[in-house]
């Protein structure tokens, strides 16, 4: 088998760049991704652990449940008084507690992991989940709660909102649109009304593509309200219903965030609103509860303490008439190694396959103790077609190429491209074979 | 972006680490024996193994969990030179791929059999197997050594498998494993009563052998019939276990091999790579940033009046190559104050 080096332009590395397309439709308080439904297993209801709306990161423990058996996985004691890894049916992580200070988020304190035995089992859970979130700020809510208390060297400690949290993210941005301005003479993100929805990355990948967002607002099945960021500059204009061209909100495309800023009603009949925030005032539908239902806000359906208790299967959700869709493009990078494979003319026009020569009886190799001699006088088979059966056209060396084999500098065999059919290959033919590998 | 950089010292201020991280792994029986009708179940056109999935394999959801064959060599009892066995060929050829592979060659190029008791000079011989291949995905790096429980149904009827089991251990693996296979470590798999007490022999009797890089299971048949008071009935003609292992496929002795499948479940290991750097920032160090926030006016905004100790607030480490080219950023949970009068020791673990 000949082997040819690839010479210096024919091989090139390049990335795919891809823009899979996500959407989440929000609707009573759960959200579904890629239209994919909650499914009931024979165990478990959902089967995957989580939402249709989560993204299961292992999908581990599919159709499980968690169910003592009384059974240990291994020694019943790992260390003398602690008892060994349970058998509760499901698929879970642990790590032993050793010198390296290794372990899991989940562990309880720093003072239960110092009290515990070198060898103790420190678990983790699966499934391991990421979902969209849904955070409502009103114009009063605190963007930061400082801690009375001073810290040890005097310094002010306490906890700022995710939304301010992004202020120096969204002031970055201020040379692409003035909208991106935590803080203007026109509009200051700590004393107004906004929705802030975030998405993890695992959902887009590198980021969210320009222009690809499209939020819609339906109630009751009608579509009120559309919104996409049209200029690809991240920032949301109302494309359709009330509010048509008007600017709603911001996009930070490489963060995953939508910050929901209109305050405008989307609907003027009465009838259309709907308790979106944990208060006891109905409000019309607006941008800033674009998949409300997501936050957590958990009123009954006649609001907080009003009418009869929740019925947990009709009445605790916010705005039970609404639902949302969310569509976007993310953005995948793909790195991929390309070869061509060239096939000269004159080149490649012989097989080592057995049935390239006539099958004659005296096709054998003749061998003895002291010699090896391969039959001097065999033909190649004649495979040129001609309109009759027999004889067959003029001969002329011709191959069928089903695969390129990639070898390393050492000739290890690495990679085998097939093609979908065999490639005639005669003497005045050449082919250069083109070979993708996502790498 | 940093402006100035210290250097490590690597004798001291890195040091390379392994840690363990497993998982508990249960396999419930009745997800291999029955819960999906068999739509779990994938069995090829080669006829030479069968898949075994934790769902129906047509859902995207669903994991590949283990293989399962049968095989035995071609000096067993079993083999015929009449036809009359179904398979043949490949019940001996499944058992020659996993003895090359597992158990390796002996001095003359033959092909090893399994041994019972990994004495390969000696002793009795695995002949006809049941082989059980796990997943990369279940067995992750390797099966944890002494972690390995399968109990299997091993009463006579047919009908009530699990009227009687026996549960098949790797007890002594975590000290007891040996090393003379080209696969790498295995263990010797021991027997004994569960529920009833179904064996004739000894409880400690071994088996069959866990390979544990390898993430594969090899049973004697016996456990259905040699070890045990009454021999089972491993399908409704009430067979024998030779009796379907040369009259049955192989898929059909995989069916009925799970027909008795009660529990498996065992831990698994995977290998974390650390590699731990100590970046210590001195008294001295650090007390000032490039960064465009630190100066207002040109004062610094962390300090209220001129005659105030140099602060900063340190927010990250990045490390550098050789040719002060960033590698990789650790971020700090919170920004820690930093001023001549304070020392740090910010420990960065690399895993890969």
């Amino acid at each position: 088998m000949p082997y040819y080096k690839f010479k210096k332009n024919d091989v090139y590395h390049n990335v795919l760049k891809t823009f899979p397309s996500v959407k989440f439709l929000v609707y009573s308080g759960s959200a579904y991704y890629n239209n994919v439904p909650n499914i009931q297993g024979a165990f478990a209801d959902p089967t995957r652990l989580t939402d249709a709306g989560n993204v299961s990161l292992y999908e581990m423990n599919v159709d499980r449940v968690s169910a003592s058996t009384g059974r240990f996985i291994g020694p019943a004691e790992v260390v003398s008084g602690v008892p060994g890894i349970p058998d509760n049916g499901l698929v879970f992580s642990f790590v032993e507690k050793n010198g390296s200070r290794i372990g899991f988020r989940t562990l309880a304190s720093t003072a239960s992991w110092n009290a515990s035995l070198y060898g103790t089992p420190i678990y983790g859970n699966y499934p391991y989940t990421a979902s969209i979130s849904k955070e409502y700020y009103a114009s009063d809510t605190p963007r930061f709660a400082p801690n009375p208390t001073l810290g040890p060297n005097g310094q002010r400690t306490g906890s700022v909102s995710h939304i301010f949290a992004l202020k120096n993210t969204i002031d970055q941005y201020n040379y692409i649109n003035p909208q991106f301005a935590y803080s203007s003479s026109v509009r200051d993100f700590d004393s107004i009304d906004l929705g802030l929805i975030n998405i993890p990355s695992i959902f887009y990948g590198s980021a969210i593509k320009k222009g690809s967002v499209n939020l819609k607002y339906y109630l009751s099945g009608t579509l009120l309200a559309q919104a996409k960021d049209k200029n690809q500059d991240g920032v949301l204009y109302s494309t359709y219903g009330l509010t048509s061209g008007s600017k709603i909100g911001l996009v930070l495309y490489n963060e995953g965030f939508l910050i929901l800023t209109s305050s405008e009603q989307l609907e003027t009949d009465t009838s259309s609103k709907s308790y979106y925030t944990n208060t006891s005032t109905k409000d019309f539908p607006k941008w800033i509860y674009f998949a409300q239902s997501l936050s957590g806000s958990v009123l009954g359906k006649y609001g907080p303490g009003a009418g009869p208790a929740p019925d947990p299967s009709v009445g605790l959700i916010t705005a039970p008439n609404a639902s949302f869709v969310m569509e976007m493009s993310g953005t995948s990078h793909t790195p991929t190694l390309t070869m061509f494979a060239s096939a000269q003319k004159g080149q490649l026009n012989q097989s080592s396959n057995p049935t390239f020569i006539n099958y004659t009886p005296n096709n054998f190799a003749a061998s003895s103790s002291k010699s090896y001699m391969e039959n001097s006088q065999m033909t190649i088979k004649n495979v040129v077609s001609s309109a009759y059966a027999d004889p067959t056209g003029s001969f002329e060396k011709t191959t069928y190429i089903s695969k390129v084999g990639v070898y390393d500098k050492n000739k290890n065999l690495i990679a085998i491209a097939k093609v979908a059919t065999p490639v005639k290959k005669t003497v005045e033919r050449d082919f250069t074979f083109k070979i993708k590998l996502d790498i | 972006m940093a402006t100035s950089f210290k250097t490590f010292d690597t004798t001291k201020d890195s040091v390379v680490t392994r840690n363990l991280l497993h998982e508990a792994i249960p396999v419930t029986g009745t997800i291999v024996s029955g819960t999906y009708a068999d739509n779990n179940i994938k069995n090829y056109s080669h006829g030479m193994f069968q898949s075994v999935y934790d769902y129906p394999y047509l859902s995207s959801s669903a994991n590949h969990i283990f293989d399962l064959t049968a095989g035995y060599p071609a000096v067993s009892s079993l083999s015929k030179s009449d036809g009359t066995v179904t398979q043949q060929a490949k019940k001996i050829n499944i058992y020659n791929q996993m003895a090359q592979v597992l158990a390796g060659f002996d001095a003359n190029g033959a092909i090893r059999r399994f041994d019972e008791d990994g004495d390969l000079t000696d002793g009795d011989k695995i002949n006809e197997a049941y082989f059980i291949n796990l997943t990369r995905l279940l067995s992750k790096d390797e099966v944890k050594k002494g972690s390995f429980t399968l109990t299997l149904g091993v009463s006579a009827s047919y009908g009530s498998p699990f009227a009687e089991t026996i549960n098949i251990t790797d007890a002594s693996g975590s000290d007891g494993y040996k090393v003379n296979s080209p696969a790498g470590d295995y263990g010797i798999l021991f027997a004994s009563d569960g529920t009833g007490e179904p064996m004739t022999v000894a409880a400690g009797t071994p088996v069959g052998l866990l390979y544990y890089q390898a993430g594969i299971a090899v049973l004697t048949a016996s456990v259905f019939s040699g070890i045990l008071s009454s021999s089972a009935e491993m399908n409704a003609s009430a067979a024998t276990v030779d009796a379907i292992l040369s009259g049955s496929a192989i898929s059909g002795n995989c069916d009925e091999f799970r027909h008795r499948f009660e529990n498996l479940s065992f831990n698994n290991s995977t290998e974390l790579n650390s590699t731990v750097y100590f970046c210590r920032a001195n008294n001295t160090d650090f007390n000032y940033s490039s960064n465009p926030t630190y100066l207002s006016s040109s004062k610094m905004v962390v300090k209220n009046n001129s005659q105030d100790v140099p602060v900063s607030y340190v927010t990250a480490v990045g490390l550098y190559s050789a040719d002060n080219e960033l590698l990789a950023t650790a971020k700090l949970s919170e920004p820690l104050k930093k001023d001549p009068a304070t020392e740090f020791t910010i420990r960065v673990r690399l895993d890969y």
